[in-house]
């Protein structure tokens, strides 16, 4: 069944509120964020910030702080390669200015030492000469001719010439004639609309905690979105192979997109190497106020026609936006999304990122478009108030749906905005009475979803419990929505599950939680990864009962022959669910099965079978994972069927033997599904005394 | 700078330690007395990540110097459950989904039991102005709200059977 | 930096005096951790004034009440003979962040801080407030008004700290009220604040005013004019207007982030005006 199909479907789990797993750590104090790390021989970090809004560079004398007793290293910029690539670099530069600050809170020199008060003392010793230069912060005057170049050469080829310097980019989007469809408009009205740069606010401030060995392995420990991505830039900026950087996410106090990226990593990777001591930074709420990435800043004119009768007949928007010192191309996102609510025939936008001296833009909350989308709405009113028209009408009539061509390009497929629309209008709260100075808005939003890269590793435990580890840090509670989708594909209660954030050197490779992907990404790679170890575990069932694998289905977290196929083996347990004995009028299914079975469900020790399976830590199912990648669903890794060697047998014999023990639990109970139990429970269906109930190896029927 | 030698008294353990002059108390509790449960959001008493009771007042412990802690009695998140049995306030919290990322949440359970102490049936009102100082960015404070006072009806109900 | 806990406040005044370089006396905390964090001062010494006997307790004087310096506006909160006669000393003092902040915060270190927008003080001034400053020379008394000589400055010199601020006594039929405006509801800092303070004959008839504007200039202003325009009257509508106008040309402010001249100067006479009619009612006005 591909995951991708959508089917109506009755789900036990999913859909009840649970009690979050990390709950309990989280009330008592104990959950452990990025400031809560410490090691052993740790150091302070601390960084040095630019005054200035804009300067040069000329010189840095860090000679006094590295003098100063209690300090173990002191980097700058000079500290740090070149890396290759734009990207990487800017990031880099952000983290520590090269040649100019470029913002008031630009870092640009770091410390380590022994504690806090000597660190603080030998900023203070570290001498920069600063040309101070003029600055611009509006996107509007960055624009402008004259305006003071934040970073030279940075535009792209879709620049036109002429353009101040400090405008990095262009973009245009949409279709048909604008000209033409306002000409047929009974109103137009455009507007011009600025938006400042406002920070995520996250309560908990950037910290980290780095530690890189004399042979070059690193360990680092971070508040962030992303630690794969904190490991992809930091080993860049590092020149370090990934492979030798571990990064583990912290619990995280909060992101809102501003924790997809580094601002102290590097910093403190960079410090640790040269001290070889780990060092620990934690920003102040000052540190993340001036230096961390707030939004895009904007000024954007919109223009839109309309008929009477309320059909847009033309929109178009002009939106200028600023990331800060760095290029970005956020705009791009804003000119997509602007008009991409609606049905149009002509619509273009165009879009502008300018360099201003402020920091570097971070993701928050769509990046881009609620910008755009503001402005674009806004009109929209305008233009409903001037023509007397309901704004939710207007809008479902120009609604966007499936086989509209969207403003950016593609054709969408259904996209329930019309839904959406007619749920409000027949929500009470759109008709309720208003109060005096109480007033109703209505505003249409749009915004992209992905999948990206996610890795999930699905792990049957000894007692039938299950272990999922991702890698995506639990920004919003996504560790309870993935136990809960778990526990509803394997039919086992959400208690049982626990599901942990792995760091980069236990899981593969998983994009940064952002763009609400989460969920839903990382959620397919856990349904796939528990069918797949349904699978296999119908599988062993199966070889066990002598029957096809395809007889054997998964029903309330046990593997169960299919109707007809029930086998017809049931033996006497001790209160542990141990083997005592059999009852002589109960035969397997098959001769040949009898003496594995046996000894499979001896404990191990006393085990002389060979068993089929590999297995070490987690015996029943070990190993398996379910990876999503650019939208295809694969297996990542999988069990080693019949592959044998030494060492494997007591992991392979004690998991077919405990998850036997698992049914044997079962018999006992009534027919409920015990909580947390795998295993087949084989007595549940058809008669044994019946020749059709019994296993067939072929041509199993399913009930 | 000398460091100075503190004798406290924290969640009714005697506790002694060295800080620096201008040490915070929050830093002398994270870092030196290993108890990280009360956090650092703002450093300058705005967001109440911090807050601790200090002989008997809530306060934030970023303003408060880890000197001043001589001779008194210092009541941390970490002292809120009893043993293994959660306060109330963190049961509820946990049972309204009264937390999100979870790192305001120390602080807002250390305010609210100082305010169910003083009064153990606080209006809406009074329990949102008694937690302005505490900033969530995650729930919207409604879940907040909800879970301190089903704690407090809890704990009245626990009160009129005692 | 050194921190001392001088045990009497001659031991106070002597550290205070001796120390060369910046020098801080340690109340609450609440304005000079955020300034230590901040980087703005980094104090030689501080002098945390808490444990000199007495500078934490709330005692009745001459029918009024002596508010020890290191009292904390909880603490304050907590004495119902306080908040009883002046309701509005209280209130103010009350509104000053949050209830954390009310767990520290004093209202001799909101004084002392001198921040023109300062919520415990426009009422300490209504109130003629006397505070006692401990010195080289002795304790000497002084007007609340006079402690602030600018923003961030006051007339204190080196050496003297404050130790008490004495509410005085007042008669029958007398309160006072402080109100402020601020964007959200709690956790900010004045636009423009005011507070009143009245006297009423049995008649219901002003008899002693007092009307002090805060946040509209660099230090606590009184509005003798608007004072005049109540005394005399049952907070009727004209009096109440003249107080209104005569507070709003009492300001001279300044534009910021928080508000424009032209914002505060009128927000000032709407306080002002709204500040006398919930005084007046609780001295037992009515109209």
């Amino acid at each position: 069944m591909s995951l991708d199909e959508y089917s109506r479907r009755e789900f036990k789990q999913v859909g009840t509120r649970p009690r979050r797993p990390d709950g309990v750590d989280k009330v008592t104090g104990r959950a452990m964020y990025g400031a809560d790390a410490s090691a052993p021989g740790m150091l302070v970090g601390r960084i040095l910030r630019s005054p200035h809004a804009h300067a040069r560079i000329k010189a840095i004398d860090t000679a006094a702080a590295e003098a100063l007793a209690g300090v173990k290293a002191v980097i700058t910029a000079a500290d740090f390669g070149l890396p290759d690539d734009d990207f990487t670099r800017d990031v880099q530069d952000n983290c520590m200015a090269r040649g100019k600050a470029l913002y008031d809170g630009h870092a640009v020199a770091a410390v380590a030492a022994v504690d806090a008060a000597t660190a603080k003392a030998a900023l203070k010793l570290i001498r920069v000469d600063y040309e101070t230069l003029p600055h611009v912060t509006d996107v509007d005057a960055a624009m402008a001719p004259g305006a003071p170049v934040v970073q030279e050469g940075r535009a792209l080829e879709n620049v036109p010439a002429g353009m101040s310097a400090n405008v990095t980019s262009h973009c245009e989007f949409g279709h048909g004639d604008p000209a033409a469809g306002f000409a047929r408009a009974d109103r137009v009205i455009e507007r011009h609309f600025t938006t400042a740069a406002t920070h995520q606010g996250y309560i908990e401030p950037h910290a980290c905690l780095a530690s890189v060995s004399a042979d070059g392995k690193a360990d680092l420990w971070c508040c962030t979105q992303g630690h794969f991505f904190v490991r992809t830039l930091c080993s860049a900026i590092l020149g370090m192979e990934a492979s030798q950087l571990r990064v583990t996410a912290s619990e995280i106090g909060g992101g809102f997109g501003g924790k997809t990226t580094v601002f102290i990593e590097p910093v403190a990777l960079a410090l640790s190497r040269k001290a070889g001591r780990p060092v620990k930074i934690v920003m102040s709420r000052d540190e993340v106020f001036r230096a961390t990435g707030p939004t895009v800043s904007t000024s954007i004119e919109v223009k839109i026609g309309m008929t009477k009768d309320g059909r847009i007949t033309a929109g178009e928007a002009h939106l200028r936006y600023s990331g800060g010192a760095f290029p970005c191309a956020t705009v791009e996102m804003g000119g997509q999304a602007a008009f991409a609510a609606y049905d149009l025939d002509h619509v273009r936008t165009y879009g502008w990122n300018a360099l201003t001296n402020r920091p570097k833009e971070a993701a928050y909350r769509a990046p881009g478009a609620p910008q755009a989308i503001y402005a674009v709405e806004n009109v929209i009113d305008e233009l409903c108030l001037d023509l007397g028209l309901d704004p939710l009408e207007v809008r479902l009539k120009n609604a966007a749906t499936k086989g509209t061509k969207s403003s950016y390009g593609p054709t969408f497929p259904a996209i329930g905005l019309v839904a959406t629309l007619e749920a409000a209008k027949a929500h009470p709260h759109y008709t309720a009475p208003l109060a005096e100075g109480q007033g109703r808005g209505l505003s249409c939003g749009f915004w992209f979803n992905f999948g990206g890269n996610s890795c999930v590793s699905l792990n049957v435990n000894t007692d039938g419990t299950v272990g999922v580890t991702e890698g995506n840090p639990d920004i919003g509670g996504s560790r309870a929505s993935i136990s809960l989708m778990a526990a509803e594909e394997l039919g086992i209660p959400y208690e049982r599950i626990r599901t942990i954030v792995a760091d980069t050197a236990s899981l593969g490779y998983n994009d940064v939680t952002d763009g609400s992907r989460v969920t839903f990404a990382v959620g397919l790679a856990t349904i796939k990864a528990a069918r797949a170890a349904i699978r296999l575990m119908c599988e062993r069932a199966a070889k066990i009962w002598g029957i096809e694998a395809d007889a054997v289905e998964w029903k309330d977290g046990a593997a169960v022959p299919a109707g007809p196929n029930a086998p017809a083996d049931v033996a006497r347990r001790d209160r542990r669910g141990l083997v005592r004995d059999r009852r002589p009028d109960r035969r397997p299914p098959r001769g040949q099965c009898r003496r594995r079975r046996r000894q499979l469900w001896r404990p191990s020790g006393r085990c002389r079978g060979r068993p089929r399976d590999r297995g070490d830590q987690d015996p029943a199912l070990h190993d398996l994972s379910g990876c999503r990648q650019g939208g295809a669903s694969r297996l990542c890794r999988g069990p080693d069927a019949g592959r044998r060697g030494a060492g494997h047998r007591l992991g392979a014999e004690r998991g077919i033997y405990l998850w036997r023990r698992r049914a044997v639990a079962e018999r006992g109970l009534s027919r409920l599904p015990h909580p947390g139990r795998l295993g087949p429970a084989e007595d549940r269906h058809g008669d044994p005394g019946n020749p059709q109930s019994r296993p067939s190896l072929r041509g199993a029927r399913r009930r | 700078m000398k460091s100075l030698q503190v004798s406290t008294t924290i969640n009714g353990d005697a506790a002694e330690f060295l800080c620096a002059p201008d040490e915070t108390l929050l830093d002398v509790l994270r870092n030196r007395l290993g108890l990280t449960g009360a956090k650092e959001g703002c450093g300058t008493g705005d967001c109440g990540a911090c807050s601790v009771m200090l002989n008997g007042r809530l306060v934030c412990s970023c303003l408060v110097l880890g000197a001043e802690a001589e001779g008194a009695e210092i009541a941390t998140i970490e002292g809120l459950a009893e043993g293994d049995v959660l306060h109330p306030l963190q049961q509820a919290f946990i049972d309204h989904a009264a937390l999100q990322c979870g790192v305001c949440t120390p602080g807002i359970l250390v305010a609210a039991k100082a305010l169910l102490d003083r009064d153990p049936d606080p209006s809406d009102e009074a329990l949102r102005y008694w937690l302005a100082g505490n900033l969530c960015r995650c729930t919207g404070y409604d879940k907040i709200i909800a879970a301190v006072q089903a704690a407090a009806a809890e704990m009245r109900g626990a009160r009129d059977v005692a | 930096m050194r921190y001392a806990r001088p045990a009497t406040a001659a031991e106070a005044v002597t550290l205070l005096g001796q120390q060369a370089g910046i020098v801080r006396v340690l109340g609450g905390g609440t304005d000079l951790l955020v300034q230590m964090r901040s980087g703005m001062i980094e104090p030689d010494l501080v002098v945390d004034i808490k444990h000199i006997p007495g500078i934490n307790e709330i005692r009745a004087e001459a029918g009024g009440f002596r508010v020890g310096a290191a009292v904390s506006g909880a603490a304050l909160g907590d004495h119902a003979g306080v908040c009883a006669l002046w309701p509005g000393v209280a209130e103010g003092f009350q509104l000053i962040g949050s209830t954390q902040v009310q767990g520290r915060a004093t209202m001799a270190g909101n004084l002392c801080n001198a921040s023109p927008a300062g919520d415990a003080v426009p009422a300490l001034v209504a109130a003629e407030a006397v505070a006692r400053i401990e010195g080289p020379e002795g304790a000497r008394d002084c007007p609340v008004a006079a402690i602030p000589a600018g923003p961030g400055r006051t007339t204190l010199k080196k050496g003297e700290f404050i130790s008490s601020i004495l509410l005085p006594a007042r008669p029958e039929r007398a309160s006072d009220a402080y109100l402020r405006f601020i964007p959200r509801t709690e956790m900010d800092i004045a636009v423009a604040s005011c507070a009143v303070s009245l006297v009423l004959d049995s008649a219901g008839t002003i008899t002693v005013a007092r009307v002090a504007l805060g946040a509209v200039a660099p230090t606590v202003v009184l509005v003798e004019a608007g004072a005049s325009a109540l005394v005399g009257s049952k907070a009727g509508v004209p009096a109440l207007a003249a107080l209104a106008a005569a507070a709003s040309a009492a300001c001279a402010p300044i534009d910021d982030k928080r508000g424009t001249i032209e914002f505060r100067t009128e927000v000032a006479g709407v306080l002002a005006r709204r500040a006398a009619e919930t005084a007046y009612a609780r001295a037992g006005g009515r109209k």
